[in-house]
C-alpha cells in the first residue's frame, strides 16, 4: 500500500473519531433531558437549612427561592421537582455520582469546578454591599465623613476595610452582630442578609458571590433550558413567587420583599 | 507476565523511568530565604495549621509562613504526604516539602509534619488513600525514616497519620486501635533510627461520640484506652488530639458525651490514670468557624474571642505542648463553610482574626 493512501486511511480515522466524539457528546447532552422526562421527575440537590432561599416548613415541605426555582424549572419540563436534601458539603459529589440531576441550594459560582460543572447563568448575588437609608448617600463617595457598621470580624468587615482603601477619610463601626449592623443607616451587610432590610438601599455591591444552579458539564440541554425558564422569572412582571419580575434577579425590591424573612 | 521475571523487570523499568522523571523535572523556583528570624510572642503555645501541601508556588509558602510568624505564633503543623514524597518505592521527590521546611526553619517556626497518604503502588487499586495493609506498615516506615533524616535539626516532631480513630482515615477498614499501634511502633523505631532527638506523635484522634461498634468512628477516649492497652505508651512520646470547639466556648467544661475545647482534658486524664501524666499533648487541629449558615458556626466576633481565649486556656495547661488552630490559609477558595476556618484568604488578605490574634500575641489586648 502506498504512503498517501495510508494517508488517506488515517485522516479518515481521525475524521471519524472526532465525529463519533462529537456525536457522543451531543447524545450524552440530551440523554439527562430525556431522562429526566422519562422519569417524570427533576431531582434537585439542596441543603434545607439555608432560609430564605431553602428550609422546611411545618410540613417537612422545602420552601424558599431556590425551591421556587426548582418547581419553576420542573414546570416548564412537564415534569415534578423532587428535592433531595444533602449536606452542603456532599452537593457536588450528589451532581457528579448523578443522584440529582441539579444543585439549586444558594450555590456560589466556583470557577474551580467547571470541568466537571456547568453553571446557569447566575441568579443572586451574595457579595458584600454597601446599603443605606440615608438619603446623602448616593455613590461610594458620599461615605466620606461617615460611620459605617459592620459585624464584627465578619467579611462585610474584610469588605469594609478595602473600602476605606478609596475613600480613607470613613470610620467602620464593628457590630457585636450582623443584626445590630443591618439595622444601623449605614451599613455593609451581604447580599442575603440585605434581604431583611427591604427599606434600605444598596448603594454598591462592594464584591460579586452570584448564586447559580449547577448541572453535571454532559447535561448541556438541561442547562439550556435551566436558562430559559430563569430568563423567564428575571422577565415576569408578576410580583412573588413563581413568577418575580427583577430585570436583575437579585436587588430587586419585589424580589426582595418577596423572600425577606 | 505474572513471572517474577516478568514482574521485577516492569518494575525495574518503570522504576528507572521515574528516577529519570524525578531527575528531569524542573526544580521549584525558589525565593530568597532571608535572614533567619524569630517569632515574638506573649505566649509561646500558639500554632497554627497551615494548608501548604497543595500551594505550589514558593513566594507564596514563604509569604504563608512570614505572616504566621509575624502574627505570633511560634508553632506550625504541616501535612507531607507520603505519596508526593515518595511516587515509586525508593525513588523520592523532595522539592516542595523542601520549601515548606527550609522557609519555616528561616521564619523560626517549629513545624510538626504530619505524614501519611499511601501511594498507590503501597496500596491495592481503587483503594482509599488511607488505606494500609500490615504487610505494607514497614515501607511506611521507610519514608518514616527517610523524612526523619532528611529533615533532622528542622522537623523535630513528627505525627504518625491522622485521625485513625475514623474509618474515613483507616482506608474504611474497621477501626483498628491495635493495628494502629503496631503502625505507630513500626514509625517510631524508624523515626528514631534516623534521628534520635525526633518526637513521635501518636494520633492525631478525632474527637467523636461515636457509639462502640459504629462503622464510621471510635470515641476517641476509648480509642486512647485501647491504642495504651496494645502499648502505644512506649512507641510515642506524645499524643497529637484535634479539639474542635463547634458552638461552645472553650471554657465549657468537658464531660464523656460532649465535643468541646476541653474535651482534650479527657484524653490527659486517661493518660495520666495509664502511668503517662507526663506525656505531653499538642491540639494539632481546634478551633471554631463563623460561617453564616454551617450549624455547628458561631458569630464571627465569638469566633475571634473564642479563639483567644483558648490560646490563653491552653498556656495554663502544663501538660499541653502547643495548640494549632484550624487552618490558616487555603490556596484557594473551598467555596465551602471550610472557608470560615481561615485566618487569611487565599489573596493573603488578614481577616480580622489575624489583626486580633496577632495583637494578642504581642500583648496589646
Amino acid at each position: 500500500m502506498t504512503r498517501t493512501r495510508w494517508l488517506v486511511i488515517l485522516g479518515a480515522a481521525v475524521l471519524l473519531a472526532i465525529a463519533a466524539r462529537l456525536a457522543l457528546v451531543r447524545w450524552q447532552g440530551q440523554s439527562g433531558l430525556a431522562e429526566i422526562r422519562r422519569r417524570g421527575t427533576l431531582r434537585i440537590g439542596l441543603d434545607a437549612s439555608f432560609p430564605p432561599f431553602e428550609s422546611l416548613d411545618a410540613d417537612g415541605a422545602v420552601v424558599g427561592l431556590d425551591a421556587d426555582i426548582a418547581r419553576a424549572i420542573a414546570t416548564d419540563l412537564g415534569v415534578r421537582a423532587e428535592f433531595v436534601n444533602i449536606g452542603f458539603d456532599g452537593l457536588y459529589d450528589a451532581l457528579k455520582i448523578g443522584r440529582v440531576d441539579a444543585v439549586i441550594s444558594g450555590l456560589p459560582i466556583d470557577p474551580l469546578r467547571t470541568r466537571d460543572v456547568a453553571y446557569s447563568t447566575p441568579y443572586f448575588n451574595a457579595g458584600q454591599m454597601l446599603i443605606t437609608t440615608r438619603p446623602d448617600v448616593q455613590s461610594v463617595a458620599d461615605v466620606a465623613g461617615k460611620t459605617v457598621a459592620v459585624e464584627w470580624g465578619s467579611m462585610a468587615e474584610l469588605a469594609a476595610r478595602k473600602l476605606k482603601e478609596s475613600v480613607p477619610d470613613v470610620t467602620i463601626s464593628p457590630q457585636p452582630d450582623a443584626e445590630t449592623a443591618l439595622n444601623a443607616d449605614l451599613a455593609v451587610v451581604d447580599g442575603v442578609l440585605r434581604l431583611n432590610r427591604p427599606q434600605a438601599r444598596t448603594v454598591a455591591v462592594l464584591d460579586d458571590n452570584w448564586y447559580a444552579v449547577a448541572v453535571n458539564i454532559e447535561n448541556s440541554t438541561l442547562l439550556a433550558e435551566i436558562n430559559r425558564t430563569l430568563d423567564a422569572i428575571k422577565n415576569s412582571q408578576s410580583p412573588c413567587g413563581l413568577a418575580v419580575p427583577p430585570s436583575e434577579f437579585s436587588h430587586s425590591p419585589n424580589v426582595e420583599s418577596c423572600y425577606a424573612r | 507476565m505474572n513471572h517474577p521475571f516478568f514482574r521485577n523487570s516492569i518494575f525495574l523499568l518503570l522504576a528507572i523511568a521515574a528516577a529519570a522523571g524525578v531527575a528531569r523535572c524542573a526544580p521549584m523556583p525558589t525565593v530568597p530565604l532571608g535572614p533567619p528570624q524569630t517569632v515574638q510572642t506573649i505566649n509561646p503555645k500558639m500554632g497554627v495549621h497551615t494548608r501548604l501541601t497543595d500551594e505550589v508556588e514558593p513566594w507564596k509558602i514563604k509569604y504563608t509562613l512570614q505572616l504566621v510568624r509575624e502574627m505570633g505564633a511560634p508553632w506550625v503543623v504541616e501535612y507531607f504526604p507520603w505519596a508526593y514524597a515518595e511516587p515509586l518505592p525508593g525513588i523520592f521527590d523532595w522539592r516542595h516539602s523542601d520549601t515548606v521546611i527550609e522557609h519555616a526553619h528561616r521564619q523560626g517556626l517549629t513545624v510538626i509534619a504530619r505524614l501519611g497518604f499511601v501511594p498507590p503502588w503501597a496500596r491495592p487499586a481503587d483503594s482509599a488513600t488511607s488505606y494500609l495493609s500490615p504487610e505494607r506498615y514497614g515501607d511506611f516506615g521507610d519514608y518514616v525514616y527517610a523524612f526523619a533524616k532528611r529533615y533532622r535539626g528542622k522537623v523535630d516532631y513528627l505525627i504518625i497519620w491522622n485521625e485513625p480513630n475514623l474509618a474515613l482515615e483507616w482506608g474504611f477498614q474497621p477501626i483498628d486501635p491495635v493495628g494502629y499501634t503496631d503502625l505507630l511502633r513500626v514509625a517510631y523505631r524508624r523515626a528514631k533510627q534516623a534521628n534520635p532527638d525526633v518526637r513521635v506523635l501518636g494520633g492525631a484522634l478525632a474527637p467523636t461520640l461515636a457509639p462502640p461498634g459504629d462503622e464510621f468512628g471510635m470515641n476517641d477516649t476509648d480509642y486512647l484506652q485501647a491504642m495504651l492497652d496494645a502499648g502505644a505508651g512506649d512507641a510515642m512520646d506524645g499524643l497529637a488530639a484535634h479539639a474542635y470547639g463547634w458552638v461552645y466556648p472553650p471554657e465549657d467544661p468537658p464531660a464523656p458525651g460532649v465535643v468541646n475545647f476541653r474535651r482534650v482534658e479527657l484524653l490527659h486524664q486517661i493518660l495520666v490514670a495509664n502511668g503517662y501524666g507526663d506525656m505531653p499533648i499538642h491540639i494539632t487541629e481546634a478551633g471554631w468557624n463563623d460561617h453564616p449558615r454551617w450549624t455547628r458556626a458561631v458569630k464571627p466576633g465569638q469566633r475571634i474571642e473564642y479563639t483567644i481565649r483558648a490560646y490563653q486556656l491552653a498556656q495554663q495547661w502544663d501538660w499541653l505542648g502547643s495548640v494549632s488552630m484550624w487552618a490558616f490559609r487555603y490556596p484557594r477558595p473551598a467555596q465551602t463553610y471550610q472557608d470560615y476556618f481561615t485566618f487569611i484568604t487565599p489573596d493573603f488578605t488578614p481577616k480580622p482574626i489575624y489583626d486580633a490574634v496577632k495583637a494578642y500575641a504581642h500583648g496589646e489586648k
